[in-house]
């Protein structure tokens, strides 16, 4: 028995028992166990307000550790809370909208963020660090914006931008608070090709979503819940007409 | 000996000058993080609590200060130099004031940080209440000084720190009358901000900008809040005598949001906002030194700001220029019915 849940915790890159999240009296996650394997694209998804992102936020250990309770959690074998030497391993892309984007900084600067931890923090940028962020800027396609600042950029941009940041980071997994969050359509693809060709680098990425339709078409796993987790698999037998009942109270047709 | 030379190098004149490279370099590298921190109000009422620091050291002054010539005379330095002996005697009191200031700004961002979380009030409140009630207290104790018995003893032996008007230049601020003791504070400012954010800038453009990124690569982001606050505290403490209590915090905000308005890049800001500080300080002091009835922390700060106000509007008014060339026909159109533009404004 043990052996076998030492393989699974293995296998696993987020893997949480029993996690709960509360906010004073009021719960905003119920006793949460689900798994997530590595090389995964995995959707996190559910009402408003069901957790998602306070799940997210909990797990990086970014609330209070008093509002949190759990059997177990871990990322990649790492148990929470996370050593420097873990969370190095993560890349989270916040929210567009919690973040200050009148802030001076030009898109090459905001980029090269996610390379200080590796390259140091007192040296001179090097020409190497910023080839490669300037590649992961043309990966996304914003290579002609890098020396705007970044208040200039649109809705989409900036979305492009927090990707290319995460990928100059080069994590093992990649935790996403609705990337695609009103973006148009080419910017989507842009991005979901990314993960793909993330996925086929051996990385896990973890989204928190809305849209229940595009569910089968971007992800090979969801998460579904609403507080409590309402199921687990692939986004087909995740999101059957019966759990939807269960999530949203509501018949829906997808 | 070498005090004469000291002396002779930092001469009046070249004293103020000193002061003015030394404070208005210091307030321009830090302003940027204090604007993009939003601590704006909070390095205002940390300049305010410190007058309680600064009052309470100044009343009891005299006291310490007869320790401390008994101190030197045990040390048998009181019969030769008396040049150095009230050199020593003028570091000693720039120093207990700079440490009552700067206790009284730990003071007032503990208070405030335990009353944030047990009243569960908003910011703003909370650092109106405490900054207000501290500088009360400190108004209150500057006032009694004056009629206690040590004061008489204290304005025989040090007349310059215990006139009223010095008394009056911690509240108002005076660059001219800063002792060679507080410019090598000053000095000693610069130089430890110089480092701190040649070390820090990226850590701390992390921590203004992202939090959550911050977290993530490593960085211990509750030792570097709490770092940067005590430095906080620290340079406005030993800016005091300099700027005043009241005026202080200007020179905090106003150099970086100045060039705010102008560059878009992290390093920039922070040279731009370095290079208004500088021009601010140093105009400050020739328009004090020229008009007479003029105070040059007043003019210093005056300076700053319609700088930044100036700046703003001239944004303002070339955003306004181009959009109203983009959209000339609506805008022409909203001016012929006022009304209804107001209509749909609401």
């Amino acid at each position: 028995m043990s052996n076998n849940s030492k393989i699974t915790a293995n296998n696993s890159a987020l893997a949480v028992e029993n996690f709960s999240i509360s906010y004073g009296e009021m719960l905003a996650v119920d006793k949460l166990s689900f798994s997530i394997e590595k090389g995964k694209i995995a959707a996190i998804a559910g009402p408003n307000g069901a957790g998602k992102s306070t799940f997210l936020k909990g797990f990086l250990g970014l609330l209070p550790t008093s509002s949190m309770q759990y059997s177990s959690a871990s990322i990649l074998g790492h148990s929470l809370p996370l050593s420097k030497h873990a969370r190095l391993k993560i890349s989270y892309l916040p929210q567009e909208s919690s973040l200050d984007w009148h802030f001076p900084l030009t898109v090459l600067d905001c980029a090269l963020m996610g390379s200080y931890a590796k390259h140091g923090w007192l040296k001179p940028i090097r020409r190497t660090q910023k080839q490669a962020t300037q590649a992961a800027l043309e990966k996304l396609g914003i290579a002609d914006l890098s020396k705007r600042p970044i208040s200039d950029l649109s809705l989409g941009q900036r979305q492009r931008l927090l990707l290319a940041r995460a990928l100059v980071q080069n994590a093992e997994v990649y935790l996403m608070d609705e990337p695609l969050n009103s973006v148009d359509a080419k910017t989507e693809q842009t991005l979901v090709q990314i993960w793909h060709e993330l996925q086929q680098a051996g990385k896990t990425i973890v989204v928190v979503h809305h849209n229940l339709q595009t569910l089968p078409r971007y992800f090979d796993y969801t998460v579904f819940m609403n507080k409590q987790l309402i199921a687990a698999g692939t986004p087909k037998e995740a999101v059957s007409a019966e759990n939807l009942r269960l999530a949203y109270g509501v018949d829906f047709l997808l | 000996m070498q005090l004469a030379f000291l002396s002779d190098f930092f001469s009046t004149g070249n004293l103020v000058l000193w002061g003015c490279l030394a404070f208005g370099l210091s307030a321009g590298l830090l302003s940027p993080f204090v604007l993009l921190r939003t601590e704006s109000f909070f390095a205002d009422a940390v300049a305010h609590t410190s007058l309680f620091g600064i009052a309470f050291m100044l009343a009891v002054a005299p006291l310490l200060l007869l320790l401390f010539d008994s101190l030197l005379s045990a040390a048998g330095l009181d019969s030769n130099g008396l040049e150095r002996n009230n050199f020593l005697r003028s570091v000693y009191l720039s120093f207990l004031v700079f440490v009552g200031a700067l206790a009284a700004a730990i003071l007032a961002a503990w208070s405030v940080s335990k009353l944030r979380r047990y009243t569960k009030l908003k910011n703003d409140a909370i650092l109106a209440v405490v900054f207000s009630s501290y500088f009360a207290l400190g108004l209150m104790i500057l006032s009694r000084i004056i009629h206690t018995p040590f004061f008489e003893y204290a304005k025989a032996e040090l007349r310059a720190e215990y006139s009223f008007g010095a008394l009056r230049r911690y509240l108002l601020g005076n660059p001219a009358s800063i002792s060679l003791a507080e410019l090598f504070f000053l000095l000693l400012l610069m130089i430890f901000l110089c480092g701190y954010v040649a070390l820090f800038r990226r850590k701390l453009a992390i921590l203004c900008f992202d939090v959550t990124l911050a977290k993530l690569l490593g960085l211990n982001t509750r030792s570097l809040d709490l770092w940067f606050s005590l430095v906080l505290c620290t340079a406005v403490a030993v800016s005091l005598p300099f700027m005043g209590v009241v005026l202080v915090s200007c020179m905090f905000v106003a150099p970086a949001l100045a060039a705010r308005v102008l560059v878009k890049r992290f390093t920039p800001l922070i040279l731009l906002s370095c290079f208004f500080s500088l021009l601010a300080t140093l105009g400050g002091s020739l328009i004090g030194s020229t008009f007479s009835r003029f105070s040059e922390a007043s003019a210093t700060a005056l300076l700053i700001c319609s700088l930044t106000i100036l700046l703003l509007l001239a944004y303002k008014i070339k955003q306004a220029l181009r959009s109203g060339q983009q959209h000339q026909r609506p805008k022409q159109s909203y001016q012929g019915s006022k009304k209804n533009s107001n209509y749909y404004a609401s």
